[in-house]
């Protein structure tokens, strides 16, 4: 089969909710909406706590260490990762209390275990823009 | 438990569906109207005597905020009651309900519920909310990988056995072989050699889990039971039990992605109408991936949790068994026509319990259960679960 041609990897365009969250990332600051009144965190960004429906959110920013709750390994590449295939990808629950998910860098699909504990690391997606991913908390 | 389907006045008529085809270069009006100009000659009826509408959003049309005006219009469509569903794949079944409820209510008697996508030619749908910047970004593979984690997580919480899911995947391309209407590329047999060695997409998820993207459109008349009658037709289905629900467990911020809404539409529905899993004659599952009709054979409650591959394994699920499961192929083996691919399952189910399913013909059955699934949530399971008992009047 002929090698893909690569396209530029997508790069976020942030919106009146998420902007704070991506200036973070570009400071290499990870920042989650928490509700002050229910005491709980949520991602992802919303324009209300999906506890309380309320509009009292604030952003804090977190330590970015979390464990790995699923995985899997990208084999046919999504738009804009042709080439870089095979790729893992994994969604994380962070200490706090949410989950995200992203590219799981420095692990083989040999290595990575649900469990395994994680933490945030930046990714490059241009020169403008950084993007959060994560790696083996070693 | 109310169930506005149990006195068993609506009814469903005829049904209409076309050849699946890739990349067939019509416009989604051409294959709806093929599909209509199908179940009305069906069904015996005129344009006019249809005085409702009711479709799904595809992605083929996914820009424009006046589909079901334009859709109606093209197919010369009057109608006083007018509906555009987009919960995906739980649409199509969403719409039997909604119809029953209009016309029960007096906005309309008979109601075209119709579906029709042109992905594989023409795809405009542009989601925003999370998945511009929370998903796309991450490289993850759409679908496939979001399923890859979903069955990474099952496999760490319970037992998968991938032959069960092999066999599974052949039952239903043995339907695809004698169904005149699945995708010509698919109608050949395989083997669960084939399904075990097929290509990896998103680990563990294989090319044979997974749909084949196509352009299809399929169609059906509801009306009340009275009218049929008067109508003199010559096969009906009565929905006699509908549950639905939408972005479970949404507050949760770390659910268990193993578990879905079926696990209340599921028992709820069949609550609905007093009956049992033993009670359903045969299945027609929406098939995104072969997991997801596993899922939601633990979750309805076929079987125990963590039981499917097991289930699955032990039971006949050709046209002849126990439980026959998506006897025409389903999408996965007869081709996902994009949203149009939500009423495959009960096409199916209509064409069994009206006998005409020749060289797959279930023996004789008077009741099946027909599922939706829609939309797939930031790291979580589907957002849509619907879940639609037919019986035969």
């Amino acid at each position: 089969m002929a090698a893909r041609e690569k396209r530029p990897r997508p790069a976020p365009t942030p919106t009146n909710i998420t902007q704070p969250f991506w200036d973070a990332v570009n400071e290499h600051k990870f920042l989650l909406q928490y509700d002050p009144e229910a005491e709980k965190y949520q991602f992802y960004p919303r324009g209300l706590s999906v506890h309380t429906g309320k509009r009292n959110l604030e952003w804090r920013e977190v330590t970015g260490k979390g464990t790995i709750y699923s995985y899997t390994e990208t084999v046919i590449p999504a738009r804009g990762f042709e080439g870089e295939e095979p790729y893992l990808i994994a969604a994380v629950d962070l200490e706090e209390g949410v989950r995200l998910m992203s590219l799981l860098h420095n692990c083989t699909s040999d290595d990575v275990k649900i469990g395994m504990t994680v933490q945030l690391c930046w990714d490059k997606i241009d020169d403008e823009f950084e993007y959060f991913a994560f790696e083996p908390d070693r | 438990m109310k169930n506005p389907l149990a006195n068993k006045d609506i009814a469903i008529i005829g049904y209409g569906e076309i050849k699946n085809v890739r990349r067939s270069g019509r416009t989604t009006y051409d294959v709806a109207a093929e599909a209509a100009s199908k179940v009305l000659e069906y069904t015996g009826l005129g344009t006019k005597d249809i005085d409702g509408i009711a479709t799904v959003l595809p992605s083929s049309e996914a820009g424009n905020n006046f589909w079901s005006n334009y859709l109606g219009d093209h197919l010369g469509l009057q109608t006083s009651w007018t509906q555009t569903t987009d919960i995906g794949g739980a649409s199509m079944p969403g719409n039997v309900a909604r119809a029953a409820a209009a016309i029960q209510s007096g906005y309309c008697e008979t109601v075209l519920s119709i579906a029709a996508a042109t992905p594989t030619t023409r795809r405009v749908d542009d989601q925003r909310s999370y998945r511009s910047e929370f998903r796309n970004p991450t490289g993850i593979q759409g679908p496939p990988g979001a399923f890859g984690l979903i069955m990474h997580r099952y496999m760490h919480q319970y037992d998968l056995k991938f032959e069960a899911l092999g066999k599974l995947a052949v039952a239903q391309r043995n339907g695809a072989v004698v169904n005149e209407y699945a995708v010509e590329g698919l109608r050949k047999p395989m083997t669960v050699d084939d399904y075990l060695n097929a290509r990896m997409v998103s680990t563990p998820l294989r090319l044979l889990d997974s749909v084949m993207p196509c352009d299809g459109a399929n169609a059906i008349i509801i009306t009340t039971t009275e009218r049929a009658k008067k109508l003199g037709v010559k096969n009906l289905a009565h929905p006699i039990a509908y549950s639905e629900l939408t972005n479970f467990n949404v507050h949760e911020q770390l659910p268990d992605i193993t578990e879905t809404g079926f696990s209340i539409a599921g028992p709820q529905a069949l609550e609905k109408v007093g009956m049992s899993t033993e009670d359903i004659d045969m299945f027609h599952p929406y098939d995104d991936f072969l997991i997801a009709e596993m899922l939601q054979l633990e979750q309805i409650g076929f079987c125990g949790r963590g039981e499917g591959s097991d289930y699955l394994l032990s039971t006949d699920i050709s046209p002849t068994g126990k439980l026959p499961i998506n006897t025409g192929g389903g999408q996965i083996s007869a081709g996902q026509p994009g949203l149009a691919g939500g009423q495959i399952n009960i096409i199916e189910a209509l064409r069994q319990l009206f006998g005409e399913a020749t060289d797959r013909q279930v023996p004789n059955p008077s009741t099946a259960m027909c599922t939706g699934i829609g939309v797939i949530p930031y790291v979580r399971n589907w957002g849509s679960s619907a879940v639609l008992i037919l019986e035969r009047g």
